[in-house]
């Protein structure tokens, strides 16, 4: 059987098929709870935006139209979902700072090439939650299964050309400070 | 490397999305210096170690609560789904009744609903009886009164019409039965007369009625008038009659024709 694209699922689920939305979640709420959670390094928050994120989807289903991808539209909604959230802790003046996260010891029982590996990617982890919000997301997004430069651009109200440039200079960033953070590490 | 076209070259060099012509400009590039290779073999170790971050996995209780969002809407939906009356929706579902064909439609089954609830729930014999009787009773109420108008009124024909209805009364009453003799003995009309006659055929069953018809026999001028009252009193085997009968047998003024049956009438009496 033909799999349903994203664009006729959600056309069904604003002609009130709702349970359609059951298989967008299948296919996209894993890549929003990855989203915020690298931006907000909580599990349970990040399980509530991805739930408001469908919430919205619902609400506005009428607001669809089809003429785009998905995606594009329910990224849009995400970020929407991410700004509300950032106003609203920065309002209740709750501190988001990442770097109070602690560091998880290295695990002495795994082999070296692998705990090798896996300092790499935690250091990474940490060198994403050095940028500012705006280059972390940019990153998070070129990131993304199925989203393009050209989608992207669409979110952003620019062109694809800038993102590109805008993405490079993001992983510019991180290359200086994944590498600050290796030297770090190995001083240490 | 300030280059914003090489810098876009660069992004697509570290996600390999580079054809081939433009792979080789992007080594020209290198080797040019333009690109240094320091920098990008730095760049390409941190986009490699981005790249393979591995996707978060979120816990099985978020599933769980985007179905109870789900199934929380579904039951918003349908309560949604159930009809909404609006004034704006009745007077749309008037408007659609008051087409002529819809009305006449609306009637017809209106009237057959009446019709099987009138069978259903018809009311009980005797209620129905009653009714019937009241009915009955008004009807002999209104056809008095039309007899007392109609009989006073001047034109013969009323007079006659007035004559007629009082047969049709059940139970004429005392001012039925004295207007029927003042139009046998007082009416202008031949005709009115003789449908009087007719009219109080019916209480003859009363002895004052007798009585009084024999009295009139004496009255009457008209051959008509004479023969009926005569033919009524044979009919009605009334001895009580011949002596009037006689008179008017005696009396120069009656008709040849008259006499002849009223004598025989007097013959068949005695």
């Amino acid at each position: 059987m033909e799999l349903l694209t994203d664009n006729a699922l959600m056309l069904q689920v604003k002609s009130s098929e709702l349970d359609r939305l059951g298989l967008l979640f299948k296919r996209y709420g894993r890549s929003l709870y990855g989203f915020y959670f690298r931006i907000t390094r909580d599990e349970a928050l990040s399980e509530d935006l991805v739930q408001d994120v469908f919430e919205r989807v619902l609400k506005y289903r009428h607001t669809y139209r089809g003429d785009g991808k998905f995606i594009t539209w329910l990224f849009h909604l995400a970020r929407n979902v991410l700004a509300d959230h950032l106003k609203k802790t920065k309002k209740a003046g709750i501190s988001t700072d990442i770097d109070k996260k602690q560091d998880v010891l290295p695990d002495l029982s795994v082999p070296e090439e692998a705990r090798q590996k896996e300092e790499q990617l935690q250091l990474m982890e940490k060198a994403l939650d050095h940028l500012p919000l705006d280059k972390k997301e940019l990153l998070l997004l070129s990131k993304l299964q199925g989203v393009k430069y050209k989608d992207i651009a669409e979110l952003h109200h620019c062109t694809e050309a800038n993102v590109k440039v805008r993405v490079f200079r993001a992983v510019q960033d991180l290359k200086e400070v994944f590498m600050k953070l290796q030297a770090k590490s190995i001083n240490i | 490397m300030n280059d914003e076209r090489h810098q876009e070259m660069l992004l697509d060099y570290l996600q390999g999305n580079l054809d081939e012509a433009q792979l080789q400009e992007f080594q020209t590039l290198v080797e040019s210096g333009q690109i240094r290779e320091e920098e990008l073999q730095t760049l390409q170790a941190t986009y490699a170690a981005f790249d393979q971050l591995p996707a978060p996995e979120p816990g099985p209780g978020m599933e769980a609560k985007f179905r109870h969002m789900l199934a929380a809407a579904h039951k918003e939906q349908a309560g949604l789904d159930k009809p909404q009356y609006t004034w704006g929706g009745l007077w749309e579902h008037l408007q659609a009744l008051l087409s002529p064909l819809k009305v006449a439609y609306t009637l017809i089954v209106f009237g057959l609903g009446f019709l099987v609830a009138w069978l259903a729930f018809v009311p009980g014999q005797q209620q129905y009886d009653t009714d019937v009787q009241v009915l009955a009773a008004e009807l002999g109420q209104v056809k008095q009164m039309l007899f007392t108008t109609l009989i006073e009124q001047p034109a013969a024909v009323d007079r006659l019409k007035a004559v007629n209805i009082s047969r049709e009364l059940p139970e004429a009453d005392e001012k039925v039965i004295d207007a029927l003799f003042h139009s046998l003995n007082q009416d202008p009309n031949v005709n009115v007369r003789l449908a009087a006659i007719e009219a109080l055929k019916k209480h003859t069953a009363k002895p004052e009625v007798r009585e009084q018809l024999i009295l009139s026999i004496n009255g009457q001028e008209s051959p008509m008038v004479q023969l009926a009252l005569a033919d009524l009193m044979q009919t009605l085997q009334e001895k009580n009659a011949v002596p009037q009968l006689r008179q008017l047998l005696q009396d120069k003024n009656t008709n040849e024709m008259v006499r002849d049956r009223i004598q025989e009438s007097i013959n068949i009496l005695i």
